[in-house]
């Protein structure tokens, strides 16, 4: 007996009872659909995070302050003598006011301020949209600037040029003097784009915020990373006369624990999948012995005329295949389809369909329905012809 | 020697609970190639099980068995399913058509098994069909067809495999009078052209049909005649005993 014969002879057993087939296959669906579109989502995921990173300059290190007090304190001028060494190429120490009320006329909202120095927009790889940003006297001069985010920007002033209008931050007044470009992705949840930029120290005066807690630093060329981390280290190990005031992080780093977390809660979600198929390919065993029960008949008039013992097997086992594969089919189907809608409701969940998890699922779930079906077919096979004519 | 089945001291007996029923009481029996054979008795007394056992559906605890010369005993699953395959039709009084599948279908089947090729399974399929009148009938499904027509379609299965032994299990118990004889009548033709005829009833009126007698009672041969006169040597073996 050929194979394609015996697939068409397992597809119109199937067919003469759709209803029951179709519920057999939900298991499997339900387990290969939602594998396909939980790995989709969470490659997205990881691609949105990678994407993110790569508008930072790959060379890039951030230093964190821990803890506060006046042994943490780092001092801007202080810092800024690195620049000097040729490992590094450029610092931007910041000090942040988060949710801080920012006004224009009638308009206002929270927003992050930002107190750095000029460096900072190159850094971020941010571009102004008009105006200017931050330069060395608006620092020396400790003047009441503000740069604002696009997304700030409109919110303050709809439908208006925000350049020369005064805003207040916290009651006190600051002259815009350039908006940012859009930028769109956030980096440990800092956007710029809602982001209030002044100068450092008038950010620290005016708002007493004691210490700078986050510094940027550029390596000079990638090659200086790693002497550039060790060099922040010793530097800052030396004035915190301990090693675990502060946590240095490269941007490798830095997009490794995002993907790495993202990544374990998608693992953990695609291993409860996989059980629901192994749920479905249970169910397609309990299925196949209730349709052998119900067949064991036709196994016996089949084995009268002279069905070999294989013949049989291989009856039921394609059966059980068919249906699981048919399954793992429709539940590829179902996952793609699901993967393609996600962003076009939620456009923040990016989703990255992958051709090879799509062909493991279906495949695992034909196996799934060959493990399942063969210890049904088995005992189909085995049946005494006799036994089984007798049987109604 | 020629022989279709030679049946040497053949025992069956089953068990339920602690007690042993013995239904062939070492029954032993010879059917030339090209007889008619009835076999007759009351219900209970072991024919379906002596059928069952030269159709090769049943294996008997002990005795001797060659089936067209072959001997039987000892055989693997495989080698009775490719013997039944090849040299028995059986017909049944429940006519065990597949119901899912047309009748040209059903009368495929056998030659699936014997892995014969798609066009030619077709066309031979259609040549018995239309032999047993049922030419027009090929893609109806047996439950679209009478009693008769479906003992029909059975029947071409039968014949599909070119079997050297039909077995027919009480043909006509579940047709009406007109049908049966029509039915009968079929399996008088087929042995005519050269089919040695097994068949089981307990019907004396369709016994007589055929050319050979054989009654069972209690799991063991009583009579055996030749209905043209003779009595048939086994027979008379075994009232000399
Ligand atoms: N699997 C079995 N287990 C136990 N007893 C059985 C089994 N099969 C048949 N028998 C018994 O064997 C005896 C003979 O059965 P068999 O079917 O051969 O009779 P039969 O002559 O064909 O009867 P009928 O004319 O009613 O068809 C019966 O008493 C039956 O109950
Ligand atoms: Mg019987």
């Amino acid at each position: 007996m050929r194979t394609i014969e015996l697939v068409v002879m397992a597809l119109r057993a199937i067919l003469g009872n759709p209803m029951r087939t179709i519920l057999t296959m939900l298991g499997v669906i339900i387990g290969v659909s939602s594998v396909v579109t939980l790995v989709a989502i969470g490659q997205g995921a990881q691609v949105q995070i990678e994407k993110q990173y790569e508008n930072l300059g790959t060379n890039l290190i951030v230093a964190n302050v821990l803890g506060r007090g006046r042994a943490q304190q780092l001092d801007y001028n202080d810092l800024m003598q690195l620049e000097m060494l040729p490992e590094i190429g450029a610092m931007a120490p910041t000090v942040n006011k988060n949710n801080s009320n920012v006004k224009f006329e009638h308009n206002e909202d929270q927003f992050n301020v930002v107190g750095t120095n000029d460096r900072y927009l190159e850094m971020m790889k941010g571009e102004m949209a008009s105006g200017r940003f931050l330069v060395d006297g608006d620092l020396e001069f400790r003047s009441s600037v503000a740069v604002l985010g696009s997304e700030t920007a409109t919110t303050l002033f709809p439908g208006e040029d925000p350049l020369g209008k005064v805003v207040t931050i916290e009651g006190i007044s600051f002259n815009v003097i350039g908006v940012m470009q859009k930028k769109g992705s956030t980096i440990g949840g800092t956007s710029l784009d809602t982001s209030v930029i002044v100068p450092l120290e008038t950010a620290r005066r005016t708002f007493k915020i004691g210490s700078i807690t986050t510094t940027y630093v550029e390596a000079a060329t990638k090659d200086d990373l790693t002497q550039a981390q060790t060099t922040l280290t010793q530097y800052l190990t030396y004035k915190f006369k301990s090693s675990n005031g502060f946590r240095l992080l490269n941007q490798d780093q830095l997009m490794n624990a995002r993907v790495a977390a993202s990544s374990t809660l998608t693992n953990q979600l695609i291993s409860v999948a996989c059980i629901s198929l192994l749920v479905g390919g249970i169910g397609i065993m309990n299925i196949m012995l209730v349709t052998i029960s119900e067949r064991t008949r036709e196994i016996g008039i089949r084995k009268s005329i002279g069905a070999k013992r294989r013949n049989i097997l291989l009856q039921f086992l394609v059966e059980a295949a068919v249906i699981s594969s048919l399954g793992g089919l429709i539940g590829l189907i179902l996952g793609c389809a699901l993967s393609w809608a996600i962003p076009l409701i939620n456009p923040a969940q990016a989703t990255k369909l992958s051709l090879d998890v799509g062909i493991y699922a279906f495949l695992f779930s034909a196996l799934v329905g060959i493990i399942f079906g063969l210890y049904p077919a088995n005992k189909a096979s085995k049946l005494r012809p006799i036994d089984a004519l007798r049987f109604d | 020697m020629d022989n279709m089945i030679e049946l040497e001291h053949i025992v069956k007996t089953y068990q339920r609970g602690a007690e042993t029923l013995h239904i062939l009481k070492s029954v032993s029996l010879t059917v030339a190639r090209g007889d008619f054979v009835a076999i007759v008795g009351p219900s209970g007394s072991g024919k379906s099980t002596l059928m069952n056992t030269i159709g090769l559906l049943d294996v008997p605890d002990s005795g001797t068995y060659r089936l067209d010369g072959v001997l039987t005993s000892n055989m693997s699953d495989n080698g009775l399913a490719e013997l039944r395959n090849r040299k028995i039709g059986f017909i049944f009084q429940q006519f065990n058509l597949l119901p899912r599948l047309t009748a040209l279908e059903n009368v495929e089947l056998p030659m699936i098994y014997s892995g014969i090729g798609k066009k030619e399974r077709r066309e031979r399929a259609l040549v018995v069909l239309e032999r047993l009148g049922m030419g027009e009938r090929g893609h109806h499904k047996p439950s679209e067809l009478s009693g008769g027509q479906q003992q029909r379609v059975a029947i071409a299965r039968a014949l599909a495999g070119n079997p050297s032994l039909m077995l027919a299990d009480e043909p006509t118990g579940a047709l009406d009078s007109k049908t049966s004889a029509e039915v009968l009548e079929l399996i008088v033709q087929l042995n005519r052209q050269g089919n040695t005829i097994v068949l089981i009833t307990h019907d004396m009126h369709i016994a007589e049909n055929a050319r050979r007698i054989v009654t069972i009672r209690d799991g063991e041969i009583v009579s055996d005649e030749r209905l043209d006169g003779a009595p048939s040597e086994r027979l008379t073996e075994a009232v000399s005993r």
